[in-house]
């Protein structure tokens, strides 16, 4: 592949608006992206130029790996992800397969592994593709569109700080991410995985696309709100009703204050609900079902936003956006929906990604069918 | 008896307590050396008390001085910074996103070395004695005397950051020497972070806990010295001078325990009114409330327990300009205003002289505001309770309106309503909240360790924790029978469900007098 394809190129000024993007469509999940703006800022010091690639401009027969951490986020921010492991983890991929790795894509679009991809494709003198296998954040390895479409995970790399390799090899991703679960503890409680061999043709057929530029856009939008003063959320629901050829539906669905936060840790997720309250009438009020990410948002017996469409919280007046493990009681929040992109929307991808898939008792309902236009 | 004072950056506060009892108070201003502030604030306060020195049995203080310094990015020494991590932790250096003046203090004496834990307390990577030794030898060499030593998982076995202690002691026993363990959890930049801020406070460290004991010695009190931190609670001035870094922030707390305290209050806002800023916090349970996960000191990523408070730039020297709209601060006179305030004959338009103006307060010569126009004091006057009422709003934690306490210096800017709160209250010696604060606050300790409660019932773990927190507490000096838990967090670790947890256990007490 030619990077001379690259639709464009991502530069050190815009680490920032790609980690706002990166944060609101972790949807409340995907841990903390601190950590990979830190890790992105450091390989841009040494190389300030990252092909990006339009997914629509790969050849069929380009090999494409996918990249992204794995662990408890505890451990992760602890022992921080590792830039040169991913990079021996593309090297074993590269032994193994004996064919060379034409660009890497990142494995989710929302938290860390919204932005370690880039650093590692920086590292490894790679592109990456504009597209990822979720178009936000979701918990659990099948969920992503990559095995939603039949394409397996395996064989998957997983590999430590010390450049040790564990190699996983099934016909069955929901088996891999079982194996992948009991070896991590051995392992350090996380390692640096490189999964999902894909070829363009796959890639084509099975990503969301656009995802890196969609970050951008919407750090860009929020960050062009504040200089000019005006109110970030609404430029930004604004900003997807209108954008282009691809608008998507955007709501600011509530304004209140956490008032109820009741979130347990169980095993890697974050499990529970939360409440917040309207300032002015505290009978007012909307309820968050939450697993890593916010599954559901209802407001009286009504329901306002649910999965696969992107429920953010944000900071009220900053509009930053909150992961749930950083959401405290009291805080002045706004709760944003964003609808899914078209491939989370499919009967094959809601039967894995839908509400019943999260043990919701509802029907998918789009946000767009919830709201008046 | 016990004192209780307070150092800020305008006044010295001291206050005598018995028991719950205030016995007598005094303000003073604070001197460039603080000792002399301190003695003279004291001894005023116990000659209103009528209590001898020697009755005293414990004195508490807190500072800002830890806090102005960061801000104002003064007296920060240069330091080394030790990672205990290869071959992990490489993608991310020390200092990264630090704001460039700070950093450039502190200085680039970064060294890397292998060492730290797993997450189960395991080796990650064996510690090079001779490495550490070497790094000494260097940092020795380039003259600098204070070194942070961050450890992977540290806050879970401790053992490698306490062995590279002891090397670079044993070979150079003037180095101050900075675990990471001690100032935070898990987290390692932001544990790093509190560890390097903690290295370079580490002269300014040494100074406070020298300004203090001269203090009292002149005061002729020879009861220990216990200093305020930044959660609320207190530790010795001994753990004080090696660890600056807990005195960050102290002040908002102070007032707020104090305003509890004189108040009896178990849940509400306090406006803390100063010359410059007001910072606002909440009380939850009679305590402070603490910010979430991480919180910036300075635009640097801390993991440490700091209250939740917000600063406005309001305060009784707050400048007031009417042209052409109406502005209130930032600028203030601060500790000028009886010289540059309108109504003591100044020509500085301040929120003390609209107080006067609009009848809250009698002070000084108010017809020397008979230039201002009646509307212009008002909307003035007006404006300032809408941006405190605007702030507790903010603090409040509840969907009901919030009772609200008034205390510090400037509290007669806000008369007897605010917008949404249920009720607005000055106290009596309101305006030493904060030396108050630091003579009642509690004695904690802190407790953090892994179980797995596939092994251990999580239950008894719970229990075993909680009662090493108690144990640790009442060896700093908290009185055992006091002594109860007042955080206990549990911390997943693993993938697996719920098999290893990281509880982190803090308890505080009552000091033993």
């Amino acid at each position: 592949m030619n990077t001379e394809t690259g639709q464009f190129i991502l530069r050190p000024g815009d680490i920032d608006a790609l980690v706002y993007g990166a944060s609101f469509l972790g949807s409340g999940g995907g841990g903390d992206p601190y950590i990979g703006r830190l890790i992105l800022m450091r390989e841009m010091e040494a190389a300030p130029a990252l092909p990006v690639i339009d997914p629509a401009a790969v050849p069929d027969d380009a090999n494409i790996i996918g990249i992204g951490a794995v662990g408890a986020p505890s451990v992760l921010i602890e022992r921080l992800p590792n830039v040169d492991s991913f990079v021996y983890a593309l090297k074993r991929v590269e032994q193994h397969s004996g064919k060379k790795i034409d660009a890497i894509i990142p494995i989710e679009a929302g938290g860390i592994n919204a932005t370690l991809p880039l650093a590692v494709a920086l590292r490894a003198g790679l592109p990456v593709i504009d597209a990822d296998g979720m178009g936000r954040a979701f918990p659990e390895t099948q969920m992503m569109t990559f095995s939603i479409n039949g394409y397996l995970a395996s064989p998957l790399y997983l590999v430590d700080d010390h450049g040790d390799c564990t190699i996983v090899e099934t016909k069955d991703n929901a088996k891999t991410d079982r194996w992948i679960r009991s070896v991590i503890d051995a392992m350090g409680g996380a390692a640096m995985a490189a999964a999902y061999p894909l070829t363009g043709k796959m890639l084509k057929a099975a990503a969301v696309r656009n995802t890196i530029s969609t970050q951008l856009n919407i750090g860009r939008t929020v960050y062009a709100a504040r200089h000019k003063k005006r109110d970030p959320v609404k430029a930004l629901v604004r900003h997807f009703r209108d954008h282009g050829t691809e608008p998507r539906f955007a709501a600011s669905l509530f304004t209140g204050k956490v008032s109820d936060r009741n979130i347990k840790i169980d095993g890697a997720f974050n499990i529970g609900r939360l409440r917040i309250s309207d300032m002015r009438n505290p009978d007012d009020v909307c309820r968050i079902a939450v697993k890593n990410e916010n599954l559901i948002v209802r407001q009286g017996g009504k329901v306002l936003a649910v999965v696969p469409d992107i429920i953010t919280v944000v900071d009220a007046d900053s509009a930053d956006p909150i992961t749930t493990e950083n959401l405290k009681f009291g805080q002045r929040v706004k709760v944003i929906a964003l609808a899914a992109p078209d491939v989370l929307r499919t009967p094959k991808a809601l039967a894995v990604v839908g509400p019943r898939a999260f043990k919701l008792k509802c029907d998918y309902t789009q946000l767009e069918d919830l709201h008046d236009r | 008896m016990r004192i209780g004072v307070d150092v800020g950056g305008t006044n010295t506060d001291a206050v005598v307590m018995d028991g719950d009892r205030l016995l007598g108070a005094a303000k003073t201003q604070t001197t460039p050396r603080t000792n002399i502030g301190i003695t003279r604030s004291i001894k005023k306060a116990l000659d209103a008390a009528g209590v001898a020195p020697s009755k005293i049995r414990a004195a508490m203080i807190g500072t800002t001085q830890i806090t102005n310094a960061l801000s104002e990015r003064r007296n920060l020494a240069q330091a080394a910074i030790i990672r205990l991590c290869l071959p992990a932790n490489r993608a991310v250096s020390p200092m990264m996103d630090w704001p460039a003046d700070i950093a450039a203090a502190i200085g680039d004496n970064i060294y890397w070395a292998q060492g730290g834990a797993q997450f189960t307390g395991a080796t990650f990577s064996p510690l090079d004695d001779h490495k550490i030794l070497r790094i000494g030898h260097d940092v020795n060499k380039k003259g600098i005397r204070h070194i942070a030593i961050t450890g992977l998982f540290s806050p879970v076995q401790h053992r490698m950051e306490k062995r590279a202690a002891k090397i670079i002691r044993n070979a150079f026993p003037h180095m101050g020497v900075t675990l990471s363990h001690k100032v935070g959890g898990l987290g390692f930049v932001e544990r790093e972070n509190t560890t390097i801020l903690n290295a370079a406070l580490g002269e300014i460290g040494l100074n406070i806990a020298a300004e203090f004991a001269a203090a009292l010695k002149k005061a002729k009190i020879s009861a220990p010295i216990f200093v305020s931190q930044n959660d609320g609670t207190l530790m010795k001035a001994n753990f004080a001078r090696q660890y600056p870094i807990f005195m960050a922030k102290s002040g908002p707390t102070n007032s707020m325990i104090g305003a509890a305290h004189l108040s009896g209050a178990k849940n509400a806002v306090v406006v803390d009114i100063g010359g410059t800023t007001t910072d606002v916090g909440a009380l939850f349970d009679g305590a402070p409330r603490e910010k979430s996960l991480n919180t910036d000191l300075c635009d640097i990523r801390t993991n440490f327990h700091m209250p939740d408070t917000m600063s406005i730039a309001l305060g009784g020297g707050s400048t007031i300009v009417f042209d052409p709209e109406l502005r209130i601060g930032p600028k203030s006179v601060a500790r000028d205003l009886e010289r540059r305030g309108v109504i003591f004959g100044g020509d500085v338009l301040t929120a003390t002289d609209i107080a006067v103006g609009a009848g809250r307060i009698n002070l000084g010569d108010r017809s020397r505001l008979g230039g201002i126009s009646r509307e212009k004091i008002t909307e003035a006057d007006r404006r300032i309770h809408e941006i405190v009422a605007l702030a507790a709003e903010q603090m409040n934690l509840s969907s009901t309106p919030a009772e609200i306490i008034l205390v510090g210096g400037g509290t007669c800017l806000i008369g007897e309503t605010l917008a949404r709160a249920k009720s607005v209250s000055q106290l009596e010696h309101g305006n030493v909240a904060n030396a108050v604060g630091a003579a009642v606050a509690r004695i904690s300790g802190e407790d953090s360790s892994v179980a797995s409660y596939r092994k251990t019932d999580r239950k008894k773990a719970i229990k075993k924790a909680v009662a090493r927190a108690c144990r640790r507490a009442a060896k700093l000096g908290a009185d055992p029978e006091t002594v109860a838990p007042i955080a206990v967090e549990e911390t997943s670790l693993s993938h697996q469900h719920g098999d290893r947890v990281r509880i982190r256990v803090r308890a505080a007490g009552r000091i033993m007098l």
